[in-house]
C-alpha cells in the first residue's frame, strides 16, 4: 500500500543540527548499515508493508473478482454450487468464515513478523532519546 | 401478522422507558470523573481488547446499516447480500491497513492524525469540516429513524408525536455525549452490541428452525415468496431502474468499502485501545461481530421475505426498513407466548437502543473534533477544553435534531449515501495518502480534503436518489444529470487525483522536504509514540 521506494534508492542521510560535524561512515553512503537502528527500522518498515499489502490486497482481490464475476458473467453465477444454493450466493456466504481465517491468520503474522521487530525499534528509540 | 399490537406495544414502552433510563445512568456513573482530557476522549485507554472491540462493532453497526441494508436484503436478496459483505470488508480493510498506524500517530482525533505529520490549523480546521460534513448527513438518517421506528412499534400515526420522538432522541444523544464521554458512549455501545446480538442469533435459529435447518430451503422459499423467482438469487434487482445497473453496482461497492470504516465515528475507537496489540486484538472481535452479525441479518431478513412475502415488506415501508423487525415478528409466529412476547421486545429495543447508541457516538465525534481541532489551541485549560466539548455537542446536536424534523418525511437514502461517499472520496484517500506516501504534502492534504468533499456533494445533486424517480428525496421534480446511485465512480478518483496534484503543484522542493520530515515521523507510524500516551 505503501508508496515509498526508500529501499529502492536510500536517501543520503541528513545529520540533525546538534549532531558531529564528522558524517560518519555508513551515513555518506559508502557503506550500508547492516546493524543497528536503521536496519531494524528498515526491516520493521518491510515487513510492515508485506504483511500490509498483502492482507489488503487479498481481501480486496477477492472482492473484487467476486464483484466481477457477478456483474460480467451472471450465467456463471446461477449455476448450482454444492449445498443447492446458486454460485454466486454460495461464495457470497463463504466470504464470512473466510473473514474469520483472515483475521486469525493476520493476528498470528502480525505477533510473528511483526510485533518482534517493533518492540526492538522502539525499545532503541527509548534508549536514543534517554541519553544526552 | 405484521402489526406489534396489544401486549407487545405496552411491553416495548415498558422496555425502551427502561432503556434509556438504564444508559442514561450508565453514562452517569461510567463518565469522567476529574478534569482529565485523556479520560474524557479516551477513557484513559483502559478498556480491554474485548469490550473495545465489541464497542467498535457497536459503532460500526449503525441503525442504518441494520434497517437499510436488511430492507435491501429482504426486498433484492442476492444485492443486499453483496451489500453486506462490502460493509464487512470495509472493516477487515480498517484493521489491516489503519488501525494500527491509526492508533500510533491520533491521540483524541482525525485532526491529531493529520496535525501529525503536517501540522497547522488549516488541516485541523478542514479536517473538522469535513468530519462534520460527513457525519452530520448520517445523524439526520439516524434521528429521522427513531421517529419511523417508534411510530411502527408503538403504533401512532400523527406527526406531532413522530417530531416529538425525534426531539426526545436527539436530546437523549446530546446528554449522552456531554455527560459519558468515550466510556460512557462506549458501555453503551457494548450494551447494545451484546443485546443485538443476542436476541439476533436466537431470532436467526428460530428462522433456520423453521425451514428445518437447511439455507437452501430459506432462500428457496424466499425466492419464491419474493415475485421475483430465481432472480432473487441473481444479481440485478437493486439497479433495475438505473441505466448502468453494473456500473451502478460497483460505484456503490466501492463507496461502501472505502467509506464505511473510514468514519470517524469508527476509527476515533482506534485511539482508545491501550498498545498496538490490543488495537490489533480488538479489531479482531470486532470484525468477527460484525460477520456474524451480518450472518444473523441476512437470516432475519431472508426468513422475512420467505415466511411473510415481498409483498407485505414493502407495504409496511416501501424500501423494507422494517425488514429485520418483521421477520423476527414472523418468525415467533401468530400466537405469542410470554417468553416470545418478551424476546421480540427485546429485539425492538436492540434496535432502539442502536439508533440511540450511534447518534451519540456520531454526536460525539462531532463534538470532540470541533473542541480539540477548532475551539482549543495549544496552552488551553483541560476543564475549559472539556466545557467547550460538551457544548459543542449541543451545537453539532440542536442542528441536527432541527434538520431530521424537516426533513423525516423524504427519502433520506441519499443522505447517508453522501456520508459514505465522503467517507470515501475524503477522508479515506487523505488517512492513506498522509500515512504512507512520504512526498505528501500540506497542500495536497488540503486538496484532497477539500477537492474530494466538493466533488462529492456537486455531483451528489444530479443522482437519481435525489430526483428523477418516484423513489428519490424530490419525486417531483428532475435535475438528474449524474445517472447513477453514488457518486464514488467519480468522487473516488478524484479525491485520490487531488491528493496527487496539489502535491505535484507545491513544488519538486516541498516534496523533498516532506520526505526527509516523514523519516522522523516513521518510527511513530510503525511502532507508536515513544513514550505511550500520558495527558
Amino acid at each position: 500500500m505503501s508508496s515509498d521506494s526508500s529501499e529502492l534508492r536510500p536517501l543520503p542521510h541528513r545529520a540533525a543540527r546538534h549532531a558531529s560535524a564528522v558524517t560518519p561512515g555508513w551515513a555518506t553512503g559508502r557503506a550500508r548499515p547492516w546493524t543497528g537502528p536503521h536496519r531494524d527500522l528498515r526491516l520493521l518498515r518491510r515487513a510492515c508493508r508485506w504483511q500490509r499489502r498483502i492482507a489488503a490486497l487479498t481481501a480486496l482481490g477477492y472482492f473484487a473478482v467476486f464483484l466481477t464475476l457477478t456483474v460480467q458473467t451472471p450465467s456463471l453465477m446461477a449455476r448450482p454450487a454444492p449445498g443447492g444454493l446458486p454460485l454466486g450466493l454460495f461464495l457470497a456466504l463463504a466470504q464470512l468464515p473466510v473473514t474469520w481465517l483472515a483475521v486469525i491468520l493476520y493476528e498470528l503474522t502480525a505477533h510473528r513478523l511483526v510485533d518482534p521487530l517493533a518492540r526492538r525499534v522502539r525499545r532503541q528509540t527509548r534508549d536514543a532519546q534517554a541519553r544526552p | 401478522m405484521t402489526d406489534f399490537a396489544g401486549p407487545a406495544q405496552s411491553w416495548s414502552l415498558v422496555a425502551f422507558c427502561s432503556v434509556v433510563t438504564l444508559t442514561l445512568l450508565l453514562c452517569v456513573i461510567t463518565g469522567p470523573d476529574r478534569e482529565d482530557l485523556d479520560e474524557f476522549y479516551t477513557g484513559y485507554r483502559s478498556l480491554s481488547p474485548l469490550r473495545n472491540g465489541l464497542a467498535i462493532a457497536g459503532d460500526y453497526i449503525s441503525a442504518a446499516t441494520v434497517l437499510t441494508v436488511g430492507g435491501i436484503i429482504a426486498l433484492c436478496g442476492y444485492d443486499g447480500v453483496v451489500l453486506a459483505l462490502s460493509t464487512l470488508l470495509s472493516l477487515l480493510l480498517l484493521m489491516f491497513l489503519l488501525a494500527e498506524p491509526l492508533h500510533h500517530t491520533g491521540r483524541f482525533t482525525m485532526g491529531d492524525v493529520l496535525a501529525h505529520r503536517m501540522p497547522g490549523r488549516a488541516v485541523r480546521i478542514t479536517t473538522c469540516a469535513v468530519t462534520l460534513a460527513a457525519l452530520a448527513p448520517m445523524m439526520v438518517v439516524q434521528l429521522a429513524g427513531v421517529g419511523q421506528l417508534l411510530a411502527f412499534v408503538l403504533g401512532f400515526s400523527g406527526g406531532a408525536m413522530r417530531t416529538g420522538c425525534i426531539i426526545g432522541a436527539g436530546t437523549l444523544m446530546i446528554t449522552y455525549a456531554a455527560i459519558g464521554g468515550m466510556r460512557g458512549t462506549a458501555l453503551i455501545q457494548i450494551l447494545k452490541t451484546v443485546i443485538l446480538l443476542g436476541s439476533g442469533l436466537i431470532v436467526a435459529a428460530l428462522v433456520l428452525h423453521t425451514f428445518g435447518w437447511s439455507p437452501q430451503t430459506l432462500f428457496t422459499s424466499a425466492a419464491h415468496n419474493s415475485g421475483a423467482g430465481p432472480d432473487y438469487l441473481r444479481y440485478g434487482l437493486q439497479f433495475t431502474g438505473g441505466q448502468h445497473p453494473a456500473l451502478d453496482m460497483i460505484s456503490t461497492q466501492c463507496a461502501i468499502v472505502l467509506g464505511g470504516a473510514s468514519l470517524p465515528h469508527v476509527t476515533m475507537r482506534m485511539y482508545t485501545a491501550g498498545s498496538t496489540r490490543q488495537v490489533r486484538r480488538a479489531m479482531s472481535w470486532a470484525v468477527c461481530a460484525v460477520a456474524l452479525f451480518i450472518a444473523v441479518m441476512t437470516v432475519i431478513t431472508v426468513g422475512a421475505t420467505a415466511l411473510i412475502g415481498a409483498k407485505t415488506i414493502a407495504a409496511a415501508d416501501p424500501r423494507g426498513n422494517t425488514a429485520y423487525l418483521l421477520g423476527a415478528r414472523a418468525a415467533f409466529g401468530t400466537h405469542l407466548s410470554r417468553t416470545e412476547g418478551l424476546l421480540l421486545t427485546t429485539v425492538t429495543t436492540a434496535i432502539f437502543l442502536t439508533l440511540l447508541a450511534s447518534v451519540a457516538s456520531m454526536t460525539l465525534a462531532c463534538a470532540n473534533s470541533l473542541a480539540h481541532d477548532v475551539l482549543t489551541r495549544p496552552g488551553t485549560p483541560p476543564l475549559r477544553e472539556m466545557a467547550r466539548a460538551r457544548l459543542a455537542a449541543l451545537a453539532v446536536g440542536t442542528p441536527v435534531i432541527t434538520l431530521a424534523v424537516l426533513a423525516q418525511h423524504r427519502s433520506l437514502q441519499p443522505l447517508a449515501i453522501t456520508s459514505f461517499c465522503l467517507g470515501a472520496s475524503a477522508i479515506a484517500p487523505a488517512l492513506l495518502l498522509s500515512l504512507f506516501w512520504r512526498r505528501y504534502t500540506r497542500a495536497g492534504l488540503l486538496c484532497t480534503l477539500i477537492g474530494g468533499t466538493l466533488t462529492v456533494l456537486i455531483l451528489m445533486t444530479g443522482t437519481n436518489l435525489v430526483s428523477g424517480t418516484p423513489q428519490s428525496a424530490f419525486p417531483g421534480a428532475d435535475f438528474n444529470w449524474f445517472p447513477f446511485t453514488t457518486t464514488a465512480l467519480v468522487s473516488v478518483p478524484a479525491g485520490f487525483l487531488c491528493g496527487v496534484l496539489g502535491t505535484a503543484l507545491s513544488g519538486r522542493r516541498t516534496g523533498t522536504r516532506e520526505r526527509h520530515h516523514y523519516e522522523t515521523v516513521e518510527t511513530v507510524v510503525l511502532t507508536g509514540p515513544p513514550h505511550p500516551h500520558n495527558g
